[in-house]
């Protein structure tokens, strides 16, 4: 736009006196090239970041064409994921789960909070398909966990507690991988790795052996290898345990932008209060294998006292009495 | 995704990772290079013996090195597994729509083009010290191929299997010695007529391996 009325100003184009056939073919011209103008603006309005005049981020870059292919798959499910008297009992007579009965909508952000040994990792993991339950059923968009263990796979991305990741690979080689398991080709598994790795803020470290970085790098390289193939249902199981406040907030950020942008349902259990308020919609606190409350944490706070924390229902669901209820009684 | 894709894409993982641990290349040799070196010096007179089928033991031992090559050195695919299963990336890999019989085969083939790289190697030293191949260089490859699968079916499957159960790569580990013992019970150690217990039985009561030989060959 400013490249064409510069060239006006400097006489290039005779705007006022159409009068000529020359003239008025060079108008028609000059109108057809601000008319295309116009339309590139709009285009890119409506397509792109709605940052008008910047450039698009690596996140807007990686989300974009799975949108469009998540808008033209099939309709989402009501319920993403549906347990139903979900239990896991250990070969050693170790009852982790006790019938967990739970429905998380799909696009919802749900978590799960639990004291240590409460059974979180190990509900987490039959929904992941990594540990197989015992008693009751569950399914993960759609698929049963124990009857169709594939299609449950292709659907989900898992970050586990322990970060999972090769140490002899460099975050770029294991997240090609990872996303070319899922089926990716070599070249797409390449440029989403790249976006991926910008969004985590790696690019430096993404040729460097894993087992040269942090333990907090690993688990960020390990959530991002597990967004590769851009799943609809995400399990995070303490994701943010080990990170520094900054990349912990980078990681919030990414995950609020994952689901309101692509509807990703996201399942999380955590030790973090501050992260089950920031972005859970619905929370279960999950104590001896079984739910003991569950809601929004603004129901679930109200539940226990005005102006309670989400702390404080945490402590008091799980054995521990709130302050006050106690200094009360 | 195939399964024998997953399987091709996992077995090059293994291959990368290969060249970045220069211990395990190291170390995964150098007892069957010594072992060749120091059997073959030790016994080269038991090849004077009558009737032993050549003239020179390199020769005669160098089946058994690639053997020696091939089956224990599998066994670090076991050890390679229970290690992802430690770090939790086996978890990882399960979490994908690979199945654990993709993520074995995957290392157990990436294993096995290691393990055919270094027995070319000692059948390329066993060559230098005189040995040769009388069906020439297809005899060679289908050596150690043989050598390799041999490898794979047995010490392989056995430390694979015990990987996935045990989930340690210690325990792993600690059987690995089983192979070299199970080597050391073949015709190239304990044939009736040029073992050395038989040489000794029939020569004197010595019970140094090399004296018996060379009194034997004499």
């Amino acid at each position: 736009m400013f490249k064409l009325e510069r060239a006006e100003r400097a006489g290039g184009f005779d705007l006022h006196s159409p009068a000529d056939g020359a003239g008025r073919e060079r108008t028609q011209r000059v109108a057809g090239l601000h008319l295309f103008a116009w339309v590139s603006v709009f285009v890119g309005m409506t397509t792109s970041s709605p940052f008008v005049g910047t450039a698009r981020s690596p996140l807007d870059e990686l989300i974009g064409p799975a949108r469009n292919q998540r808008l033209q798959s099939a309709p989402p499910l009501a319920d993403a994921i549906v347990l139903e008297g979900l239990a896991k009992t250990y070969p050693d007579g170790t009852e982790a789960v006790r019938g967990i009965s739970l429905r998380v909508a799909a696009g919802e952000s749900f978590g799960i909070l639990g004291p240590n040994g409460a059974g979180k990792s190990t509900t987490i993991g039959m929904l992941g398909t990594l540990v197989k339950p015992t008693a009751g059923r569950a399914s993960v968009a759609g698929f049963d966990v124990v009857a169709e263990p594939t299609e449950v796979r292709r659907r989900i991305g898992f970050a586990m507690q322990q970060a999972g990741v090769d140490d002899f690979a460099t975050p770029k080689e294991l997240m090609v991988l990872q996303g070319r398991l899922h089926g990716l080709r070599k070249h797409e598994a390449v440029a989403r790795a790249g976006l991926l790795l910008g969004i985590i803020e790696l690019d430096e470290e993404a040729d460097r052996r894993l087992a040269t970085l942090s333990g907090g790098t690993k688990r960020r390289v390990d959530l991002a290898a597990s967004l590769m193939h851009l799943p609809p249902v995400l399990f995070l199981d303490e994701p943010t345990e080990g990170l520094d406040p900054r990349s912990r907030s980078g990681i919030w950020d990414t995950l609020d932008r994952l689901r309101s942008r692509l509807g990703v349902t996201l399942v999380l259990t955590t030790h973090y209060m501050e992260e089950g308020d920031r972005l859970c919609e619905r929370i279960a606190i999950i104590d001896r294998g079984t739910v003991v409350a569950e809601g929004t944490p603004a129901v679930l706070k109200a539940t226990v006292a005005r102006d309670a924390t989400l702390e404080d229902v945490y402590l008091y669901y799980t054995g521990r009495a709130f302050e006050d209820a106690r200094v009360a009684a | 995704m195939t399964a024998p894709a997953q399987v091709l894409l996992l077995a090059q993982r293994a291959l990368v990772q290969f060249p970045r641990n220069p211990i395990l290349l190291g170390f995964s040799v150098m007892p069957v290079l010594i072992m060749y070196l120091v059997f073959g010096g030790l016994f080269e007179g038991v090849a004077e013996l009558p009737g032993f089928p050549t003239d020179n033991y390199f020769e005669y031992l160098a089946p058994t090195a690639i053997l020696l090559a091939t089956v224990p050195g599998i066994g670090n695919a076991g050890v390679a597994l229970a290690a992802d299963f430690q770090n939790g990336y086996f978890q990882k890999l399960l979490t994908t729509p690979t199945s654990v019989g993709a993520v074995m085969l995957g290392r157990l083939l990436g294993d096995c083009v290691r393990l055919a790289v270094q027995a070319g190697l000692v059948l390329l030293l066993a060559m230098a010290l005189g040995a040769e191949v009388a069906t020439g260089v297809p005899g060679a490859l289908l050596m150690i191929a043989m050598g390799t699968m041999l490898g794979i079916v047995t010490f392989g499957a056995i430390s694979a299997n015990l990987a996935i159960r045990t989930r340690d790569a210690a325990a792993v580990q600690a059987i690995q010695p089983m192979a070299f013992l199970l080597i050391f019970l073949t015709s190239a150690y304990q044939s009736p007529t040029t073992s050395t217990a038989a040489c000794c039985a029939r020569s004197s009561s010595s019970t140094r391996p090399s004296t018996c030989c060379g009194r034997c060959a004499s």
